[in-house]
């Protein structure tokens, strides 16, 4: 199935001739951004764009198409296949996934439990369509970096939103998976807690994650990576958006069962990580073992350059860097 | 002996006519409690598996007999796999199958009326909504059954003395 297949897909029958003309005009989407009353807009690589009665309109004039609210409610009954209940908790998370791996965020009125928390979303009036950009070889350049012999080398990628960690993150664990010029494939474990990485829809990976990956879909982090120790026995536990003092806890106790760790997070420079890592920290005596530089021997920056995503820095375990200039051209994702 | 040959096949066929109508009963009361199965399995479906409504069509594709396998695994793949408006795939495969069935129009909506319960965010409460759809259905079942075994007697008594009549008549 094409990408513009799985698109038309998330669409209902009375909807899909509009949107069918539309993506024939696209080039590099990105998002489409619907809500109630608002025109339906086209985000693709740098632009936004609108859909008018006569097709794609870079601007926002008297023939754009406002969305309705029967046409929210019948995308939202499509994609849950007229069974919500079936996908309760991924609009409580605030998102859907779709086959192809592509992500449907969610906004209305938040309905609360007893406690506080997030019991569900109802009037679902904003939805942001988010597709899926798997990037096969994004990680090439990195690759011959985190290996030490045939092992591999607990490895955190550090990039702000929107720089690709995921993408390199997600072809990295192919290739460690499925094998590559360094080493041969080896048993990898994904926590998925966000479905980003195999973008799993009813659990089954959307995204090329590899051969020898089990991926455990929609699990909190910490919970995630336990049970994946315990019942899976991988030789890489794979997570993303690490975020704080409790994670890098978890990752220890990996480490400590024999398994190597590949994470990312949110940041701009390895200040940013131990900001955030110690912000909620409790235990300072035992703290040093749950730093970075404990756990991590490879870091990986990503920056965004013209609308380019690429790897700015690999430094090893002390912070030295590794051969910079080699990753001066090559693109991550647009 | 002609005469009696007549009135034989006239009898007969006047039995045979009322048989096929206690036999539309049976077949009618035998798919409602097929119906009715369908349901109850689509419930545990709901409540125990949270499975979606194709997924779940699916699997009782694989335990059900005709005529309702065939029609589940189309809506199935046409819901599933083409990405279809469930209600109107449902209520056209399921519109085929119950075309020739001795089924009531009240009858048919049981099936044709399914679609219109779905729509709850939660589990429990969307199989609380086919209880509803279950409670009917159970109803008419007991109501038919009640019905069936006097009204057979009647029907039979009614079709063995039209025959007799009709021989008499005819003679």
């Amino acid at each position: 199935m094409t990408k513009r297949e799985e698109i038309m897909r998330i669409f209902p029958d009375s909807l899909k001739p509009r949107w069918e003309h539309a993506l024939l005009q696209v080039d590099k989407l990105q998002e489409i951004r619907l809500a109630i009353g608002q025109p339906v807009r086209i985000m693709t690589a740098g632009a936004e764009k609108f859909l008018s009665d006569k097709g794609i309109s870079d601007y926002c004039n008297q023939d754009i198409w406002c969305i309705t609210e029967r046409e929210i409610n019948e995308i939202l009954q499509n994609v849950c296949r007229h069974s919500l209940y079936a996908f309760e908790n991924e609009i409580r998370q605030g998102f859907l996934t779709v086959p192809g791996g592509h992500r449907i965020g969610v906004a209305g009125q938040v309905v609360l439990s007893g406690d506080g928390s997030i019991r569900n979303i109802t009037h679902i009036r904003f939805m942001n369509i988010r597709i899926s950009h798997e990037v096969i070889g994004a990680a090439d350049e990195v690759m011959n970096f985190l290996y030490q012999d045939t092992s591999f080398l607990n490895t955190l990628i550090i990039a702000p939103p929107g720089c690709g960690k995921t993408t390199l993150l997600r072809d990295i664990v192919r290739q460690v998976s499925d094998g590559n010029p360094y080493a041969g494939g080896k048993q990898v474990g994904v926590v998925d807690e966000r479905s980003e990485i195999a973008g799993s829809f009813m659990g089954i990976p959307q995204n090329n994650v590899g051969m020898r990956t089990d991926v455990l879909d929609a699990c909190p982090k910490i919970q995630g990576m336990m049970l994946l120790m315990r019942s899976m026995a991988p030789a890489v536990v794979a997570v993303d958006e690490i975020g704080n003092y409790e994670d890098m806890k978890a990752l220890s106790r990996i480490l400590k069962c024999g398994s190597s760790v590949l994470a990312t997070v949110h940041g701009n420079s390895m200040e940013d990580i131990y900001k955030f890592m110690h912000m909620d920290k409790d235990d300072r005596d035992n703290s040093r073992a749950y730093r970075p530089e404990m756990i991590f021997d490879r870091y990986i920056f990503l920056e965004k350059r013209s609308g380019m995503c690429k790897v700015s820095d690999v430094l090893d375990k002390q912070g030295h860097r590794l051969k910079k200039q080699e990753f001066s051209d090559r693109q991550i994702c647009a | 002996m002609l005469h009696l040959a007549g009135c034989i096949l006239v009898m007969a066929g006047c039995t045979g006519f009322t048989a096929g109508i206690c036999k539309d009963g049976a077949k009618r009361l035998f798919l409602l409690k097929q119906i009715r199965i369908v349901y109850e399995n689509m419930k545990y479906y709901i409540a125990y598996q949270k499975a979606a409504i194709p997924e779940a069509l699916w699997r009782l594709s694989e335990n059900n007999e005709e005529p309702f396998r065939g029609a589940f695994k189309k809506i199935y793949r046409e819901v599933y796999e083409e990405g279809r408006n469930f209600p109107l795939t449902w209520q056209r495969h399921m519109g085929e199958v119950l075309e020739n069935q001795p089924l009531t129009i009240k009858e048919k909506k049981f099936v044709l009326d399914f679609p219109s319960c779905l729509g709850f965010m939660e589990e429990n409460a969307q199989a609380m909504a086919l209880d509803g759809l279950l409670r009917e259905i159970n109803l008419h079942i007991e109501e038919l059954e009640a019905e069936r075994k006097g009204k057979n007697k009647m029907i039979m008594s009614l079709g063995v003395g039209a025959g007799v009549l009709l021989s008499i008549l005819l003679l």
